[in-house]
């Protein structure tokens, strides 16, 4: 893959972002890092790289355009993989660089989570034109709307009524309308300060308006001052709604306190952890799955050992809890909600503005931790031995480590729920053999005092 | 000519801030009447103003002058 991003800026609009790259809140980003790294190519450049069909088709429609060169960003993710807290600090940056856009003379004209990125747990504002000139004597923040639509909202739902971000915008472009939002809520919550002014009104004044086209005409003031006055006290209003809808610390799951309890005595985890530790030290992987992370143990293991690390896990409060810690340790972790048994597919128009997950993750990884995993696809989600380790294949280009839970291990007995006669035939040996058939054992490892056992495997055909 | 050509600006939502903008408006007037005022009766008085505090990225509140 590519190691950067072109983007072809129309004659129009080039001196407009030009001005922009040359302000302060642009220098300080991009050096920062809160904004993705710009540059303009120059003309040489640009015919090097005009062997490429598509920039080259690009160029030929617009012929007056400048070529700009963006990094690529490692793993990209959508709001529909994000945990609360991700979203929240998305929001955050969004309000930031939008507030001090003001100062140079320029706004931002929209407010989606499509704007951003993370490398790593860090926000990246990736759509540098989404910066445009305002008129300074304009009082309105046109991306206000949507700012509440697909930041507010969906903070709000998920906080109030435990809605899922998954489930908002992968069957929603623009978030939650106030409408959606109002009917979720009682009479007397409707009156409530949090739902009034993003809710309530809203709703209440748009249905009075109708269809008035007037609404939409610019009014702007004859002072500029109060017009960035006004403006501004729009982004401290959103500012402290946000702060109030920040996701709290110590959520709790079904799974969140899975590393504190249960599943492993003293030895056996410290056994556990010196295999992973060996096996990332042996074949040294740069680009790491962490397949059911929970809380991010090992994510953090692997990212200590120098891996860019992406943790998945169904739990939206564990892979909060794993980016909390990436944030405070300064970990290369990019933690992601996501269900192995059912991973984010393609959406969008044609399905094909969000890439799937599997087709993003495919091959992109030359390391992959499956522990404590397999038993939960096979037993829950009855998905055969077979295709798990098939679709590990498909992940990593090299290491895969993999954890075996026997039918009498106490969290398999559990999951089972009576229907251990499913799973009668499941052998250390026959998940050797499964394993056999995609990878090499370098080595294996019983956990003392468990019924689990470790896999340390390679890809066949891997270096 | 139509202000919002690119995102859709929610009726409600555009309508609610106007009317929040609005009265935000007549706060910036008053604050702006009681600057004058303070520079006044300092330049009166025979002492200088003082001068605004800064805003902070995310909800922070602008300071006007005190007098």
């Amino acid at each position: 893959m590519e190691k950067s991003v072109l983007r072809v800026v129309g004659a129009g609009k080039v001196s407009e972002f030009d001005g922009f790259l040359k302000t302060r809140l642009a220098r300080e980003g991009l050096e920062s890092k809160r904004l993705v790294s710009t540059r303009r190519l120059g003309d040489g450049e640009v015919a090097a790289r005009r062997e490429s069909s598509i920039l080259e088709a690009i160029l030929l429609e617009r012929p007056d355009g400048a070529v700009f060169e963006h990094e690529r960003i490692p793993f990209a993710s959508y709001a529909h993989e994000w945990p609360p807290e991700m979203l929240w600090e998305a929001g955050r940056l969004t309000l930031e660089l939008g507030r001090s856009a003001l100062a140079e003379g320029y706004g931002l004209k929209d407010a989606t989570p499509r704007n951003i990125l993370f490398r790593g747990s860090q926000p990246v504002f990736i759509d540098m034109l989404s910066f445009e000139r305002r008129d300074p004597a304009d009082p309105v923040w046109k991306p206000y709307g949507q700012f509440i639509r697909t930041f507010l909202l969906p903070l709000l739902a998920n906080r109030r009524w435990g809605l899922r971000l998954g489930d908002v915008f992968s069957s929603r472009r623009d978030g939650l309308e106030p409408e959606e939002v109002y009917r979720m809520c009682g009479p007397l919550e409707r009156f409530s300060p949090g739902i009034l002014p993003l809710v309530s009104l809203p709703v209440w004044l748009g249905r009075k308006a109708g269809c008035q086209e007037t609404i939409y005409q610019a009014r702007p003031l004859a002072n500029a001052e109060k017009a960035r006055y006004v403006v501004e006290s729009v982004f401290s209003r959103l500012g402290r709604a946000l702060r109030r809808l920040e996701p709290p610390a110590r959520g709790k799951s079904a799974w969140s306190d899975y590393m504190a309890g249960q599943s492993y005595e003293g030895p056996a985890l410290a056994a556990k952890e010196r295999f992973t530790k060996e096996a990332l030290e042996q074949f040294r992987p740069s680009r790491v799955l962490d397949a059911g992370a929970n809380t991010g143990h090992f994510s953090a293991m692997a990212a200590q050992a120098g891996a860019a690390v992406v943790a998945v896990d169904a739990d939206p409060v564990c892979v909060g809890q794993i980016w909390r810690r990436a944030r405070a340790e300064r970990l290369d972790i990019l933690p992601l909600v996501v269900d192995l048994a059912r991973p984010s597919p393609a959406l969008g128009w044609r399905n094909r503005e969000c890439a799937s997950f599997l087709e993003r993750a495919s091959r992109g990884f030359d390391g992959v931790l499956m522990l404590a995993l397999a038993h939960h696809l096979l037993v829950t989600e009855r998905i055969p031995l077979e295709q798990i380790v098939a679709m590990a294949s498909q992940l990593t280009t090299s290491l895969l480590l993999i954890e075996y839970v026997g039918p009498e291990d106490a969290m398999f007995r559990r999951l089972t729920h009576g229907r251990e006669a499913l799973h009668a035939g499941l052998t250390e040996r026959v998940f050797s053999e499964a394993c056999a058939a995609h990878f090499e054992i370098v080595r294996s490892l019983v956990l003392p005092g468990t019924q689990r056992k470790m896999y340390c495997l390679k890809r066949r055909g891997a270096d | 000519m139509h202000l919002l050509a690119y995102v859709d600006p929610g009726t409600g939502a555009l309508i609610w801030q106007s009317i929040v903008g609005a009265c935000v408006g007549v706060v910036f007037y008053f604050k702006t009447t009681r600057k004058w005022l303070c520079g006044l009766l300092a330049r009166l008085l025979g002492r200088r103003p003082k001068t605004k505090t800064a805003v902070s990225a995310v909800g922070g509140k602008v300071e006007g002058d005190r007098c």
